[in-house]
């Protein structure tokens, strides 16, 4: 399972991940599978600037969901109106086969975990976590007990009766994981979670907060900036930008089959090379670059017409760099080291393969000999396979 | 000295009994030569010096104030306070005289104080400027706090108008001000002529010199001073945790009730206190809008100094309002204090 292997945690226990949800191994993939929370055909303009242009999405439930994009492509508006803070302009949510539309904040069946954590100052750790059993009325020994487990479950118990000011950061944001945690929503918004934690703090927080939804089994919608984090936490990535989503998919997928180039630039670093379709050849697809040379891949799936203009992406980890000339015809670029940079378990080149174009180069130095293969101003040959490139037609 | 030597921690045992040696203070404990870091420090402790001394001056200057305009007047009253009224000039007794020619003396009379307690005029009107100060101080904070609260949720330019609008006032004279509610609130005002025109009443209602008149008055004047402080606490408060009420369950009465409120209260206190103290030595809006049977104590105050020129009486009547508005203040700060600094 790809999200096992994305998820190097290895204070679970084998096999902890698929066992502890059941049935969401890739619920995605059923047609007939209910989506949790739907969000169908959603815009939202703020004056004359489009917030948001006809996003639909299925969520399931279990999921931990990412809506991943840079500032301003409209994830957290996304976020505040599951929550209810922001009415569509169009379209509609619906969560749990309800349609949310018009149903205030706080009648709900999520809840949000804010950026800046919003807890209230004048109240106690415990009282934070309470306040939202209060407003449902539970009985006062049951909203202690419920708030005791939410504490324990963020091992913040000895702070009860502490102030959010007296606090760490990496403790404040735990106390506001439990307090959304603590009524048990049908799902969790998380407005990036990590963003306000130092580095070190928000790795070791990203791996409790993956083993928590484990727990609790809730589905979490997470936004962040962070391709990384999103790439570790999820079980799918919606990418987004200026207001659409891109492409939604596991993490495996976003990384290696990106459906555009945009999604390809933004996730992690791509070489793409401009090129025309020249026709089918074995069930590969033969590319005619701009620059010269000939490439070879695999067909994408859904027809593309002879002189298509395209764009064949290879990721830097999946080319080979040489030092002598490769008798390859196809997928061979030549070009002179201008950058290296060597960071121990590999090295990172910047080919210049003329007019100042960079191709990215991760070689692996898996043999100590030839760690660093080629220097500055070498020439070098970079070849691929062909399935290691992804064509991409916009 | 030898004692004060041991404890310097001196490196060898000073001899005891004549003849000891006399070692300088700083250098005690220090072994003998030069010391080190000697020249080094001195451009350092020079300007760590002269930043003292800044720090002195603007300390210097607010306190230098409060001396100057508060406490060597409060000083002067206080005298007069202990002194014995007299048909001359100044009105009052010394307090340190040479009655036979070559003894000082010095003559204190509690009489003044005591009169206080004995005539019930004073603690009455004291008791009714404490009362009148308190329901306009309610009212203000009713009417002020929803105003503030409009403010701070305005946008940026209808909050500059609204502000404007509440200082506005401050650009007429207070004295006007004041004598336009009487051509408001008179029988043949405009208030009663709007009411008969609606047909509300059909006679004039007697409103001018009553108690209502008093709150009226001091309400309205003193309205800016409960709303600007409320505005600046109500305006700071995060947003976000307004919605983070609402995400957990909080309808918005609930929300204000569970967070805005609470956490307003400064801004609450800051107006209440701006309000009630000067409301309860208020002197003009009573005597131009108000009854005499309803006195409250600045006018007493006043009547003891002008009309009756009772100084010593008069200075007691201000120094026991002083005390009775300060001590409930510096309580309820300690009080404030503590509950902070608790865990």
């Amino acid at each position: 399972m790809a999200e096992t292997l994305l998820r190097p945690d290895t204070n679970l226990p084998a096999g902890g991940v698929s066992a502890a949800i059941p049935d969401v191994t890739e619920p995605w993939r059923d047609s007939a599978a209910k989506p949790f929370i739907e969000i169908r055909g959603v815009s939202k303009q703020f004056g004359t600037f489009v917030a948001l242009q006809d996003v639909s999405l299925k969520i399931y439930k279990g999921e931990l969901f990412s809506l991943l994009g840079g500032s301003g492509c409209g994830k957290t508006t996304l976020l505040r109106m599951i929550a209810g803070f922001e009415t569509p302009s169009s379209g509609s949510i619906i969560i749990d086969g309800q349609d949310m539309t018009g149903v205030p904040p706080y009648e709900r069946p999520v809840n949000m975990m804010f950026q800046s954590y919003a807890l209230f100052p004048h109240m106690s750790v415990f009282n934070n976590v309470a306040y939202g059993l209060k407003k449902d009325g539970v009985a006062r020994a049951e909203i202690a007990k419920r708030v005791d487990e939410a504490l324990a479950l963020v091992q913040l118990r000895p702070y009860a009766e502490r102030k959010p000011h007296q606090l760490s950061g990496g403790q404040r944001q735990r106390v506001a994981l439990a307090r959304s945690l603590v009524k048990r929503p049908k799902a969790l918004l998380l407005d990036e979670p990590l963003g306000a934690l130092d580095k070190k703090l928000r790795e070791a927080t990203q791996y409790e907060l993956m083993n928590i939804q484990d727990k609790v089994g809730i589905t979490f919608i997470v936004v962040t900036h962070d391709q990384e984090e999103a790439m570790t936490l999820s079980t799918r990535i919606a990418v987004m930008d200026r207001g659409q989503v891109y492409q939604v998919g596991r993490p495996i997928e976003i990384y290696e089959y990106p459906n555009c180039r945009f999604t390809a630039g933004f996730i992690g670093t791509m070489n793409m090379f401009e090129g025309v379709v020249l026709g089918l050849e074995d069930r590969l697809l033969r590319v005619k670059g701009k620059e010269g040379g000939d490439f070879l891949l695999a067909h994408p799936g859904a027809p593309v017409p002879d002189g298509t203009p395209v764009w064949v992406a290879v990721r830097p980890e999946k080319i080979r760099l040489s030092l002598t000339p490769v008798a390859a015809t196809q997928n061979m670029v030549a070009g002179k080291v201008k950058d290296l940079g060597y960071f121990g378990g590999t090295t990172s080149y910047r080919i210049d393969v003329g007019d100042g174009r960079l191709v990215s180069v991760n070689v692996t130095n898996a043999d100590r000999a030839l760690a660093l293969r080629a220097d500055w101003d070498e020439r070098v040959f970079l070849t691929w396979d062909p399935a290691s490139a992804v064509l991409l037609t916009e | 000295m030898s004692e004060f030597l041991d404890s310097g921690g001196l490196a060898t045992p000073a001899p005891i009994g004549p003849g000891a040696a006399i070692v300088p203070e700083e250098l005690a404990g220090l072994p003998p030569g030069p010391r080190p870091n000697d020249r080094l420090r001195f451009p350092g402790n020079m300007l760590h010096s002269l930043g003292n001394s800044w720090q002195r001056i603007m300390v210097a200057v607010p306190f230098g104030w409060m001396l100057l305009f508060f406490l060597i007047p409060f000083a002067i009253v206080l005298k007069i306070g202990f002194a014995d009224s007299v048909v001359a000039r100044p009105p009052f007794t010394p307090l340190l005289s040479y009655p036979d020619g070559d003894h000082l003396a010095l003559t204190v009379t509690w009489d003044n104080f005591a009169s206080l307690w004995q005539d019930d005029l004073y603690l009455r009107a004291y008791l009714n400027s404490l009362k009148i100060a308190a329901i306009s101080t309610v009212f203000c904070l009713l009417l002020g706090y929803p105003m503030a609260l409009a403010i701070a949720r305005a946008t940026r330019q209808t909050r500059n108008i609204m502000l404007l609008v509440v200082v506005l006032p401050f650009w007429t004279p207070f004295l006007l001000r004041v004598y336009a509610w009487l051509g408001i609130l008179d029988t043949n005002g405009l208030l009663n002529r709007f009411l008969q025109w609606a047909h509300v009443t059909h006679a004039p209602l007697q409103m001018l010199y009553t108690p209502f008149a008093v709150y009226v008055g001091i309400v309205y004047s003193y309205l800016p001073f409960m709303i600007l402080p409320l505005y600046a606490s109500l305006e700071r408060l995060d947003r976000t945790l307004d919605e983070a009420a609402a995400d957990l369950g909080a309808k918005p009465f609930a929300v204000f009730r569970d967070i805005t409120f609470p956490l307003s209260i400064p801004g609450v206190i800051a107006g209440s206190l701006l309000v009630f103290i000067p409301a309860v030595g208020e002197y003009v809006i009573p005597d131009l809008l108000g009854n005499a049977s309803n006195v409250m104590i600045g006018r007493v105050l006043y009547d003891e100094f002008f009309s009756n020129r009772d100084w010593p009486t008069a200075s007691a009547v201000a120094i026991a309002l002083l005390l009775a508005l300060v001590i409930p203040m510096i309580l309820f700060q300690y009080l404030q204090a503590k509950q902070v600094d608790a865990p």
